[in-house]
């Protein structure tokens, strides 16, 4: 970590709503439609909102992703293989 | 008549217990391999081997508890079993000094990406390539409550569970890693 990292600089009285929305507490959107209210005003907040969206967008990819394609180092027959040897040990 | 019908709604369904079977184990299990590979190559990096093994052991141990009657096959049979994963890799890795985590290897996350073809792959390969960098940077609790809640799509309790942590410390560790993890994925997708 350097301190010469950009970093995103919500407003004061907004961080903790767009932590609470990064934690995914925000059950019923009450902190999302704050925040989106409030950035409809403020560049830095609608930029630290975007780049949460973007991440969730991301990590959601990248999850589908790795189910979808991702190697399967232990497949159905391993499992099938694997219950009967442990069922009848002695094969 | 309501209060009856409320304390008939209320009243214990008793539980028909089953013998375990070993094709119900294999019945319930099939469609969670999936998660489980996934969760094993995300502990074990590049090392498929190390990845299979570690899902087989948690395998083992899942069907001798089973058919011990030790565990039950419900919703919370994926993070039993991702349980046993992480604290066999961590054991192999107390044993083995050569197997590292893999945010220590060169690449981090992206050994176990799979490769694309496409436009549209290959932007998705860039953003997932700074995904990885960015998570290989985070302090490794956080990374930690990330691989598991944001990486392997574990709900909080499961990944309380898993970690031996208060769901509590989840939510907190989890906010503050996507924010940093969103602020590096930005500023790189858009330098300032």
């Amino acid at each position: 970590m350097t301190n010469t990292e950009p970093k995103l600089r919500p407003c004061p009285h907004v961080i903790s709503s767009i932590e609470k929305i990064a934690e995914g507490s925000d059950s019923n959107g009450l902190f999302m439609k704050y925040v989106r209210k409030h950035v409809e005003k403020c560049s830095h907040c609608a930029e630290a909102l975007e780049a949460l969206e973007c991440y969730q967008a991301a990590v959601r990819e990248a999850y589908s992703e790795t189910i979808r394609n991702g190697e399967k180092p232990f497949g159905e027959q391993d499992l099938s293989n694997l219950l009967d040897s442990l069922s009848n040990p002695a094969q | 008549m309501l209060s009856l019908a409320v304390v008939s709604l209320t009243m214990e369904i008793p539980r028909i217990k089953q013998e375990p079977r070993r094709e119900d184990f294999e019945r319930f299990l099939a469609p969670l391999l999936p998660r489980l590979n996934a969760f094993a190559r995300q502990l074990a990096g590049s090392n498929s081997e190390l990845a299979r093994d570690i899902a087989q052991e948690a395998i083992i141990k899942g069907f001798q508890s089973y058919m011990a009657g030790k565990l039950e096959l419900s919703n919370r049979t994926i993070s039993w079993l991702a349980t046993v994963a992480r604290n066999e890799f961590l054991m192999m890795k107390r044993k083995d000094r050569r197997i590292v985590d893999f945010s220590e290897e060169d690449g981090g996350y992206e050994a176990h990406i799979p490769p694309h073809d496409g436009q549209r792959d290959a932007d998705n390969s860039d953003t997932r390539e700074i995904l990885n960098q960015a998570l290989a940077e985070l302090p490794e609790e956080q990374r930690e409550v990330v691989e598991l809640v944001d990486m392997n799509q574990f709900d909080y309790e499961e990944a309380a569970d898993i970690l031996g942590i208060p769901v509590g410390t989840v939510r907190s560790r989890l906010s503050r890693a996507r924010l940093k993890l969103a602020a590096k994925l930005h500023f790189m997708v858009n330098p300032a």
